[in-house]
C-alpha cells in the first residue's frame, strides 16, 4: 500500500541565495519524506523555516544544495504544467476577488487539465462537484467570493486545490485567519483528503495544540533550524516540543501535550473530591491561579460536595470553613486571602515574565 | 427550514439564469454597437438625410455628392476609428487590471502615453521650429493627425518606454514593483515634456496640446493599419483568457497552477502595447475610457471571467467610444469639443461610482 514517498529530499539546504554573496542557509542536511496517505504538520517558531521550506518543496524558490523528489521524478526535470497535475497548493494570503463564484474559482483549478480556454469538459465539472462536496462547500457553489467568510473562503480554496487532483495537497498555514471551530473544521477536512489513496496532504500550521491531536507525522523546526520528524507523541517524548518553543513565563506541558502560562506559584492545596468533570475543571482553575495541587501536608483544603444536584467549594484552613456555589467565588476569595504573599514579592519578579506581566499576576494586585 | 430552501432554490435559479443572460447581453451590446455606428455616420455638423448615408454606404451616387465626400472620407473612417479604437482600450485596460490586480490600472499605467506624448513633443516642439510657423499652420488645416510624422513619433515614444519596462519586466518576480516602474517612467517622460512646453513657442505647445486632446478623425491610411493590428491583438487576448482567469487568484496560485508568470507578461504588456500604442499614436491619448469599460462590464455581466470580459469590453468600448465622439462633435453645429474631455466626463462618474458603491454590492471593488 505505502510505496515509494511522494515527496522526498536527500541533503536538502533551504534558505536565500544573494548575488556576490555567500547564501544564507535556514536549515541544512534535510532528509524526509511524505508517504501516500499522510497528514504531516510543518511546525516550529516564527522564523524558523517554515515557509522558506514549504516554498522549496513547491519549486517557488531554489534550494542551496540537495536533491528534492516529487513522486519519484526530480522537482526540476517537471514542467511547470507536469507539477501541477501532481501538487496543488493553497497559501497563506487571503485571496479578494469580487465577481467571481465560489464554483468559478474552484473551476480554476482544473487550469492543468483543460485546454486553451480554459472551457470544462464533463469530467472537469464532475472534479469541481466532487471537491466541493469533500470539503462541505457544495451550498457555496453559487455564491460570490467576496460573500464568504474567512472559512468559507479558505474551503472554497482547498476545493481548488483538490480540483488539480494532486497526489500532494501543501498548504501554507491554511487556519491563519480562522476561530478555532473553523481551525478544527479544516483540520478535520484535510485529514479525510489525506486518506483518499495515492495522496498525502502536508501543511505549516501555528497551534501546536491542533497539530499534535490531529497530524500522522509532525515536521518540526526548532529555533537553531535543527529538523525533527516523528509520530507527535514520539517528538513530546523525547522533550524536543519543549526546547523548541519555550520561552519565559511559557512551558510546555508534556502530559498535556499543550503550552501554557507559567503562573507564579502561590502554594499547595489539597483538593477533595469524586473522579468527574466538577474535579478536572476545579484543579484547572486552581492551577491558573497558581496552586499546585498534591493531597498532603497542605494548610488549605478544598472539598467539591453536591446537594441535591448543585455543586459547591468548601474552602476550609485551621481556622476558617467558606461554602461557594461559583468557580470564580472560589478563586477570587483564595487570591483576597493568600494574594499577599504574591504582592509583596521583589518587583523583579515581574520582569521575569514581560510578555506575560498580567498573566502571570491575575489576581491580587 | 422552508425558508433556506427556498433561498436556495432562488440562488441555484439565479445561477442558471445568469449564463442564460450572458448571450442575450452580448446580443443586446452588439445592436447598441451597431446603432451607435449608424449614429456616428448621420449627425454631425452636416445635416445628410438617413437615406443618403446609406445609399452612399451601398455605393449609389447620392443627390447631394458633397454628403458622399463628407461620409466617406470624414465620418465613415472617424467611426471606424471610434469602434476600434474604444474596443482597443478598453481591453488594453481590462488586461493591465487583472495583471496588476488594481482596479485603478488602465491601459496607460505602464506609461505608454507618457511614452507617446514624450514622442510627439520631441517632433512637433523641438523639430517643429525647422518649417517654423508652417507646421502648426499646416497641421491644422489638415487636421493634426493626418501627420504620419507625429504618428510614429507616438508610437516610437510608447513603445520604447513599453521596451524598458519589458526588458525591467523579466528580472522582476512582484508586479507591484513593475507598475510602480511604470509610473515613474511616466514621471520622467512627464517630467521631459514639461520641460520641452516650458521652451517652446505658444504657437507650438497649442500645436502639442490639440494633439493630447484626443480625437477619432483619421485618414484611410491610418485605418488601414489601426484596424488590422488592433483586429490582431484583440484574437490574441481572446487567446490569454485562461491565464487572465488564473491571475484573478494572485501570482502565486496561477504559477503554482502551471502558468508561466514570465511568458504570461510579457504577451500582456505587449498586447497592451499594441492596442494602446497604436491608438494613442493615431488618436492621442484618450483618457478613461481603459479604466471604465472594464468595471461596467464586470457590473453588467457579474463576472471576472474574462472569457466573457474580452468580448464585453470589446463591445461594450466600442459602442462608447462612439457614443463620445458624437457627443464631441455636439451634432448640429459647428463646434467640437476635446475627445478626451469628454471621455473623462463619461468615464470619471464610473470610476466614482466604482469606488463608493462597489463594495456595497457586496461584490468588492471590480478588481
Amino acid at each position: 500500500m505505502k510505496g515509494t514517498p511522494l515527496i522526498s529530499t536527500s541533503d536538502l539546504s533551504i534558505g536565500y541565495k544573494r548575488r556576490n554573496r555567500e547564501p544564507t542557509i535556514v536549515s541544512g542536511n534535510l532528509n524526509l519524506s511524505l508517504m501516500p496517505g499522510e497528514l504531516v504538520c510543518l511546525i516550529g517558531p516564527n522564523g524558523a523555516g517554515k515557509s522558506t521550506l514549504i516554498r522549496t518543496l513547491i519549486g517557488m524558490q531554489p534550494c542551496i544544495s540537495g536533491d528534492i523528489h516529487l513522486a519519484g521524478k526530480l522537482l526540476n526535470d517537471f514542467t511547470a504544467m507536469e507539477k501541477a497535475r501532481v501538487l496543488s497548493v493553497v497559501v497563506t494570503s487571503q485571496v479578494s476577488i469580487s465577481h467571481f463564484r465560489a464554483f468559478d474559482v474552484v473551476s480554476l483549478g482544473r487550469y492543468p487539465h483543460t485546454g486553451w480556454s480554459g472551457t470544462l469538459s464533463e469530467k472537469d465539472r464532475q472534479m469541481v462537484s466532487y471537491s466541493l462536496a469533500a470539503v462541505g462547500a457544495n451550498e457555496l457553489s453559487s455564491r460570490y467570493m467576496s460573500e464568504l467568510s474567512d472559512g468559507e473562503k479558505q474551503k472554497v480554496m482547498i476545493a481548488r486545490g483538490l480540483a488539480q487532483d494532486p497526489a500532494v495537497l501543501v498548504l501554507d498555514e491554511p487556519t491563519a485567519f480562522l476561530d478555532i471551530p473553523h481551525k478544527i473544521e479544516i483540520m478535520r477536512i484535510l485529514k479525510s483528503l489525506s486518506r483518499h489513496p495515492g495522496r498525502a496532504v502536508l501543511l505549516s500550521i501555528h497551534d501546536l495544540d491542533i497539530a499534535v491531536r490531529t497530524a500522522d507525522k509532525i515536521w518540526l523546526f526548532n529555533r537553531k533550524g535543527e529538523f525533527y520528524s516523528g509520530a507527535p507523541e514520539d517528538l513530546i517524548l523525547q522533550g524536543v516540543f519543549g526546547s523548541a518553543f519555550e520561552m519565559g513565563g511559557v512551558h510546555f506541558d508534556s502530559k498535556k501535550g499543550t503550552f501554557i502560562i507559567s503562573p507564579e506559584k502561590k502554594g499547595n492545596v489539597s483538593l477533595i473530591g469524586e473522579d468527574n468533570t466538577e474535579y478536572i475543571w476545579t484543579s484547572h482553575a486552581l492551577e491558573r491561579a497558581g496552586y499546585t495541587i498534591c493531597n498532603s501536608n497542605t494548610n488549605v483544603t478544598i472539598e467539591i460536595q453536591n446537594s441535591n444536584g448543585d455543586t459547591f467549594w468548601r474552602y476550609f484552613n485551621h481556622a476558617d470553613e467558606h461554602d461557594f456555589y461559583s468557580i470564580a467565588d472560589l478563586i477570587q476569595f483564595l487570591s483576597k486571602t493568600h494574594g499577599n504573599d504574591g504582592f509583596q514579592k521583589p518587583l523583579s519578579d515581574y520582569s521575569r515574565y514581560p510578555e506575560f506581566g498580567q498573566e502571570a499576576f491575575p489576581e491580587g494586585q | 427550514m422552508k425558508k433556506t430552501e427556498k433561498q436556495k432554490v432562488n440562488k441555484e435559479m439565479q445561477f442558471k439564469g445568469h449564463s442564460q443572460r450572458t448571450p442575450l447581453l452580448m446580443m443586446f451590446f452588439l445592436i447598441a454597437l451597431f446603432f451607435f455606428f449608424a449614429l456616428d455616420l448621420v449627425l454631425g455638423s452636416v445635416n445628410i438625410p438617413l437615406g443618403d448615408t446609406f445609399s452612399v454606404l451601398l455605393g449609389k451616387v447620392p443627390l447631394d455628392e458633397s454628403s458622399e465626400v463628407i461620409i466617406m472620407n470624414l465620418r465613415l473612417p472617424r467611426a471606424l476609428a471610434a469602434a476600434f479604437g474604444g474596443a482597443a482600450l478598453a481591453v488594453a485596460g481590462l488586461l493591465m487590471q487583472t495583471l496588476f490586480r488594481n482596479p485603478l490600472a488602465g491601459p496607460f499605467i505602464l506609461g505608454i502615453s507618457s511614452g507617446a506624448s514624450l514622442g510627439v513633443a520631441i517632433i512637433v516642439l523641438l523639430f517643429g521650429g525647422v518649417s517654423a510657423a508652417t507646421l502648426p499652420q499646416m497641421l491644422r488645416s489638415t487636421g493634426f493627425l493626418g501627420s504620419a510624422t507625429v504618428a510614429i513619433a507616438a508610437f516610437i515614444g510608447s513603445s520604447a518606454v513599453l521596451m524598458i519596462v519589458l526588458f525591467v519586466s523579466r528580472k522582476i518576480d512582484s508586479n507591484v514593483t513593475i507598475l510602480i516602474l511604470g509610473l515613474m517612467f511616466g514621471y520622467i517622460t512627464d517630467s521631459l515634456v514639461t520641460v520641452l512646453i516650458h521652451f517652446s513657442d505658444p504657437e507650438k505647445v497649442k500645436a502639442f496640446s490639440e494633439w493630447t486632446f484626443g480625437t477619432f478623425d483619421v485618414r484611410w491610411a491610418e485605418i488601414s493599419i489601426l484596424v488590422p493590428v488592433i483586429i490582431i491583438a484583440l484574437i490574441l487576448s481572446f487567446l490569454l483568457t485562461k491565464p487572465l482567469n488564473a491571475l484573478l487568484l494572485g501570482e502565486e496560485y496561477a504559477t503554482s497552477m502551471g502558468m508561466s508568470l514570465s511568458r504570461t507578461r510579457s504577451y500582456l504588456i505587449v498586447i497592451t502595447a499594441l492596442l494602446a500604442g497604436i491608438v494613442t499614436a493615431f488618436c492621442g491619448p484618450i483618457a478613461f475610457l481603459g479604466v471604465a469599460v472594464p468595471h461596467l462590464c464586470k457590473g453588467v455581466f457579474v463576472t471576472a471571467d474574462h472569457r466573457i470580459l474580452v468580448p464585453g469590453c470589446t463591445l461594450l468600448g466600442g459602442g462608447l467610444a462612439l457614443f463620445a465622439d458624437m457627443i464631441a462633435h455636439l451634432p448640429g453645429s459647428n463646434l467640437t469639443l476635446p475627445l478626451s474631455s469628454v471621455t473623462s466626463m463619461l468615464g470619471a462618474p464610473v470610476i466614482i461610482w466604482v469606488i463608493l458603491y462597489g463594495n456595497k454590492l457586496g461584490r468588492g471593488v471590480s478588481v
